[in-house]
């Protein structure tokens, strides 16, 4: 039910998220650099721009909100396959100039670190061309919730509840986003943010889900709990929970703009609503000149049809029709979305109830270390993180890399089976 | 002006507005015909390009007599321009004020930029009665129409006097709604039951339908009860493959509780009912026509 979108701003969260990465790669072996992109992918690429080079063509002759819009969401894609075909053509010809006897000395070596530099930049084009592919997630723009739950570790895992907890209000206010603490139960006899029942973290900045998404699941702690006097280390485990955070709109305080807002609950493609115009009573045809027509519409994707036929004035009818039809549809798009949001969290309650096996992240004390076991990097700046300091952006932003190359697998997979099947049909079709 | 959509049009003293039924039944037709056409495309033989397929495309003729301020041929061609360009329309109507003003309405719809340029050569208008026999009128210049549509005079004198709406009595012209008594000879007093002069387009209509070799034919009516005359005239003729009746609303699905598909079995033959509310015009095809409205052969049957 959510529009996959190409947003125009992720591009700058990646663009500061890349340097990170960078830093990050010196220290790991996870990922290597990919000179070469698909080809699957690089059809859609392709396909993509030329789509955006059309709607850009429509544009120029008459502007229109939606297909801007549109414009924007793809140009991303557009203008990192220039970048990519651009360099990409300049290999073959720099090849050339090396492998030609009759070029001097001189050239070849100016063409020889040409090829290099351009090589290098190719990689970094390919990775910009395959993550400006990448869907947005649906939840991206929004704020979010930040659910922390102790799981198995009795008083252990409360207290690492806790610590959790003040590792992502540092990090938020290091960051500047906005964190209310919603709810804090506490187990300790005097209410503190030591030992936590439930915490729930509101942070509440347009982007937040994004950047916390990869926060949820099992974390895991090893540590020599102060009331363990024989030193062993126990193992214990905190569920954080990361929900988008829907603002509350009333029907009331809706204003008419949002009609016209695609993301907004009340819009409505005039494109997906017939409109029958019918009498409301009586022989019709040629025996009535008057107006005084019910009107109906019928809302096509959903098949929900509203007929009014209260008042003798036709415009009034439809202006009716249209307001029910919209606060019809937007009650059923919450609904969805509670819907959405309850499946959601039944799937991370599921992976938090798996324990061990699928924790994401282990902080150890005594090696002072945390490895993030999606990403695989480990890192020994365990306080620094637990302050909410720079060596989190580097395991998040490694999660997030981790997450882009997994988001990009599958986007070659979709894209070749998709090929596969338009090929066998087309083979069929020859027989 | 009920007549909602795009294209609007106006209306003098001489003709009578276009009512939504008769858009309603309009839209219908068009988008039948515009998506069997699209589906035709899509379904198009291996190696024949689509442009090519489209230009080797005879044109599309559509015949629309008693056209009134020219509102059937005006949205038609507004709903089947876009997907078939080769295209051509004509109105007719006994009344001269009714054709220039069916043709300041098409002048109107292309300044407003609701019809394309093109429309100027696709879309005409004539003067013309259809219960004369001159074929040197322009219409008939062509003797070929593919689709044949009419909403022609359907109230029968006493229906007009009990049913019509007082504003339709006092505003609009009595010619243009009841059947002349003696359509050829108005003077001629020939002597008719009432609901036979409610009727009388109809037989003449299916005459010209088969001058022209229509493969379509769409005729509005008053009611259901005349809607069952007009099939038992198409199937006396031996003449067309099937009927439906459409009610006002023909794309509409049946409300709940009522059956799914209502049929109506008119001499032996079973004839399908089409939507909701007044039945409101007969729909008869032959030859191809039935490829056109994306009706299968099987259609019978079903
Ligand atoms: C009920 S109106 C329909 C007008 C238009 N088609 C519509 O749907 O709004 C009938 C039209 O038939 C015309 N008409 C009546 N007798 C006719 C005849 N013998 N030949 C041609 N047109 C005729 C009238 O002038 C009138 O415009």
């Amino acid at each position: 039910m959510f529009i996959t979108r190409w947003g125009g701003s992720r591009r700058c969260i990646y663009a500061s998220r890349r340097k990170a990465v960078q830093a990050w790669r010196y220290q790991s072996t996870t990922t290597a650099a990919t000179p070469t992109i698909s080809p699957a992918l690089l059809g859609r690429a392709r396909a993509l721009a030329a789509e955006h080079a059309q709607l850009s063509k429509k544009l120029n002759c008459e502007y229109d909100k939606q297909l801007a819009k549109q414009a924007g969401a793809l140009s991303a894609v557009a203008e990192a396959l220039n970048g990519w075909e651009a360099a990409n053509n300049s290999l073959p010809e720099l090849q050339q100039l090396i492998k030609d006897p009759s070029t001097d000395a001189e050239l070849r070596s100016l063409a020889a670190e040409e090829l290099a530099t351009t090589s290098e930049e190719l990689s970094t084009l390919s990775k910009e061309l395959q993550a400006s592919l990448i869907p947005q997630h649906p939840f991206a723009d929004m704020p979010c919730l930040v659910e922390i739950r102790p799981g198995a570790g009795g008083n252990e895992a409360a207290l690492f509840a806790g610590d959790l907890l003040r590792m992502y209000r540092a990090f938020c206010k290091r960051k500047g986003l906005r964190a209310n603490l919603l709810k804090l139960d506490s187990s300790a006899s005097v209410s503190s943010d030591d030992q936590i029942e439930e915490a729930v973290l509101e942070i509440d900045a347009a982007g937040a889900y994004d950047i916390f998404r990869c926060e949820a699941g099992v974390h895991r702690v090893q540590r020599v709990p102060a009331t363990e006097n024989k030193g062993r280390t126990h193992t214990s485990a905190v569920s954080v929970l990361v929900l988008p955070n829907f603002p509350e709109q009333g029907e009331e305080e809706m204003g008419a703009a949002n009609f016209d807002d695609p993301s907004s609950d009340y819009y409505i493609d005039p494109g997906d609503v017939r409109t029958d115009v019918m009498r409301a009573r009586g022989a019709g045809g040629q025996h009535v000149n008057t107006t005084d027509s019910a009107v109906r519409l019928t809302h096509i994707p959903t098949n929900t049809v509203i007929a009014i036929q209260d008042s003798r004035s036709q415009p009034k009818n439809r202006a009716k029709a249209w307001q029910i039809l919209r606060a019809k549809l937007a009650q059923q798009r919450r609904d969805a979305r509670e819907e959405e949001m309850a499946q959601l969290r039944v799937s991370v309650i599921g992976v938090a109830r798996m324990g061990r096996g699928d924790k994401i992240r282990t902080y150890n004390w005594s090696q002072q270390r945390v490895t993030d076991h999606r990403s695989g990097i480990t890192l020994h700046h365990l306080d620094d993180i637990l302050e909410g300091g720079e060596s989190l952006d580097q395991v998040m932003s490694s999660v997030k890399e981790w997450l882009k190359t997994r988001d990009v697998e599958s986007l070659i997979a979709d894209e070749e089976a998709e090929r596969a099947k338009s090929e066998g049909v087309a083979r069929k079709t020859h027989q | 002006m009920p007549f909602l959509s795009v294209p609007y049009t106006i209306t003098n003293p001489s003709a009578i507005n276009g009512r939504p039924e008769t858009e309603s039944i309009t839209t219908y037709l068009a988008s039948l015909i515009s998506s069997a056409f699209t589906l035709e495309l899509s379904q198009r033989p291996k190696g024949i390009e689509k442009g090519q397929l489209v230009a080797d495309q005879k044109p599309l003729r559509i015949l629309d007599l008693c056209t009134g301020t020219g509102c059937i041929p005006l949205l038609m061609y507004a709903i089947l321009y876009p997907r078939i360009q080769n295209l051509r329309i004509a109105g007719v109507d006994i009344s001269p004020t009714s054709v220039s003003l069916a043709k300041e309405n098409l002048k109107h719809n292309i300044k407003g930029g609701f019809l394309q340029e093109k429309a100027n050569e696709q879309l005409s208008f004539y003067h013309g009665n259809v219960f004369s026999d001159d074929h040197g009128a322009g219409w008939a210049n062509h003797t070929a129409w593919d689709v044949l549509v009419s909403n022609p005079p359907y109230i029968s004198p006493s229906a007009f006097n009990k049913t019509t709406s007082r504003s339709v009595r006092n505003y609009e012209p009595k010619e243009a709604l009841v059947p002349h008594r003696d359509p050829i000879d108005p003077t001629k007093e020939k002597i008719s039951e009432d609901a036979d002069i409610g009727d009388a387009f109809y037989p003449r209509l299916l005459h010209i339908a088969q001058q022209v070799h229509a493969k379509v034919l769409l005729m509005e009516v008053a009611d259901i009860e005349q809607a069952t005359r007009v099939v038992e005239l198409v199937l006396g003729t031996g003449r067309w493959e099937a009927c439906q009746i459409w009610r006002d609303w023909p794309g509409a699905r049946k409300e709940k509780g009522k059956r799914k598909k209502e049929v109506i079995i008119i001499n032996g033959s079973i004839t399908r009912v089409m939507g909701e509310g007044n039945g409101r015009a007969v729909l008869a095809w032959r030859g191809g026509g039935g490829k056109m409205l994306g009706l299968s052969e099987r259609y019978r049957w079903l």
